[in-house]
């Protein structure tokens, strides 16, 4: 570590990151490899935080992502407790929170998404479950045996619901849409999904977008759209998140809703890459930038990114998007992905018995498939969407099946 | 022959290996740990088994080539 430009700077050691660190050892780089981690303890494994740690009776902390005897092996220097504060691609240095100017001939940004903040009235932001902390935060809402109010009704904010419910907190999710997932699952999915959480006891208000939240000696008013005012005890807010770009203000990396890359993961800047949740590729569906925020994903472009800088490659990274939630002792897998106005056809199994296939699609394109309980299908699906395969190549795998 | 085994001390029964080869792996009810169910692996299933390897949040998987 120093000032020399010669060797690769990971800002970020998520899934993303230390995927890239690994991707440089496989592929033969034996340079300098640095790691910057922004929290003090190593990087874990983020998704289990809202889905089996919140429900776990006894608190456990998550696990890291990679032991030290992985670390050492490899040569990756792990830098915990140091984030990054700037970047000078001119004289190619991030520069850290403790004051250290590291020199890099690659740097690669994986700092991903933060937690979209929703603060109060009064100023206070509400709690949310993102990170190590949060979820500290979010076990003393389960056990305070008060009743929590969730508002968000994405992923996060339906894992949280179903753990709390696990535990017997009463819950009620404020959604603004009218249907929790139904862009993501269309409406038989969702329909089922929303019926799933109300058998297990979760209170909903769709259609109920929060527009402001006012602390009350008994809790919080939460403004709704139409007028209404929920009077709710603890408040967790789960809506979305951002990419942690402020750092790279002004450094000449091009931003968009995140760090703009090609699709072999470089920005505009050369030896500048960036990977995981931060990267903002163009979708040539849409004429915009677009991230995804899947652990696969963040591993495999990372990786990808880790290969492209030993090999002195530009390949692009492509896969098929994957994305799963565990609710209610139910996994539900999301491959590809639905578009809105798609045709959803039942191809095996049924919805309401939570064991099914379904595919999503147009005309006579596949774009996704949702699956329930029937786990041997997604391989399956994910080789037809990789392939390019037409929707009646999905309906002939099913058939077959 | 190349197969893939579970560090029982690491899994935590997660299941995303399942869901990128639910042919190699398994998480049957109930139960604290993936199963591997394919003892032998074939050359079609190495390309999805590294992606499981790389992809355990718990680094719980192990390819053993030989």
């Amino acid at each position: 570590m120093g000032r020399i430009n010669d060797g690769v700077v990971i800002v970020g050691a998520s899934a993303a990151g230390l995927s890239a660190a690994d991707g440089l050892r496989e592929v033969g780089y034996t340079g300098p490899l640095t790691v910057l981690d922004e929290e003090a303890e190593p990087g874990y494994d983020r998704p289990m935080l809202s889905k089996s740690l919140l429900a776990a009776e006894e608190h456990s902390a998550p696990a890291p992502l990679r032991t030290e005897e992985h670390l050492a092996a490899r040569g990756i220097d792990l830098l915990a407790g140091h984030g990054a504060m700037g970047l000078d691609i001119d004289r190619r240095l991030v520069v850290t929170n403790w004051g250290e100017a590291i020199g890099w001939r690659h740097v690669v940004v994986a700092t991903g998404v933060t937690a979209r903040p929703m603060v109060t009235a009064g100023g206070t932001a509400l709690p949310t479950l993102r990170t190590r902390a949060d979820l500290a935060a979010a076990r003393r809402l389960a056990t305070s045996g008060r009743p929590v109010t969730l508002i968000g009704g994405g992923f996060i904010g339906l894992e949280v619901a179903s753990a709390l419910r696990s535990r017997g907190v009463e819950v009620t999710l404020l959604c603004a849409t009218g249907l929790p997932l139904a862009g993501a699952l269309g409406d038989e999915v969702a329909g089922w999904l929303h019926g799933l959480h109300l058998a297990n006891g979760v209170r909903f208000e769709l259609g109920a977008a929060t527009v402001s939240v006012k602390e009350t000696a008994r809790g919080h008013d939460v403004r709704l759209a139409d007028g209404r005012v929920h009077r709710a005890t603890s408040v967790l807010a789960g809506i979305g998140a951002e990419p942690a770009t402020d750092w790279l203000i002004g450094s000449g990396v091009e931003l968009d809703h995140g760090v703009v890359t090609d699709a072999a993961g470089r920005t505009n800047v050369e030896g500048v890459w960036a990977a995981g949740d931060i990267a903002a590729r163009r979708d040539p569906l849409h004429g915009r930038h677009r991230r995804f925020e899947h652990w696969t994903h963040a591993v495999e472009q990372g990786r990808r990114v880790g290969l492209n800088i030993a090999r002195g490659e530009a390949t692009a990274y492509d896969a098929v998007p994957y994305v799963w939630t565990e609710q209610f002792g139910l996994t539900l897998h999301l491959l590809g992905e639905r578009r809105p106005g798609d045709t959803d056809i039942v191809v095996e199994g049924s919805v309401s018995t939570g064991d099914f296939v379904v595919v999503h699609g147009a005309g006579d394109e596949l774009h996704g498939a949702t699956v329930c309980g029937r786990v041997r299908a997604l391989r399956t699906y994910r080789k037809l969407l990789r392939a390019g395969a037409s929707l009646n190549d999905a309906l002939g795998a099913a058939a077959s099946a | 022959m190349t197969s893939v085994t579970v560090d029982p001390g690491r899994c935590t029964a997660y299941g995303i290996c399942v869901g990128i080869h639910p042919e190699v792996f398994a998480v049957p009810p109930g139960s604290p740990l993936t199963v591997v169910t394919r003892d032998v692996l074939t050359e079609d299933d190495l390309e999805d088994v590294r992606e499981a390897v790389r992809a355990c949040p718990a680094q719980a998987l192990r390819l053993v080539e030989g």
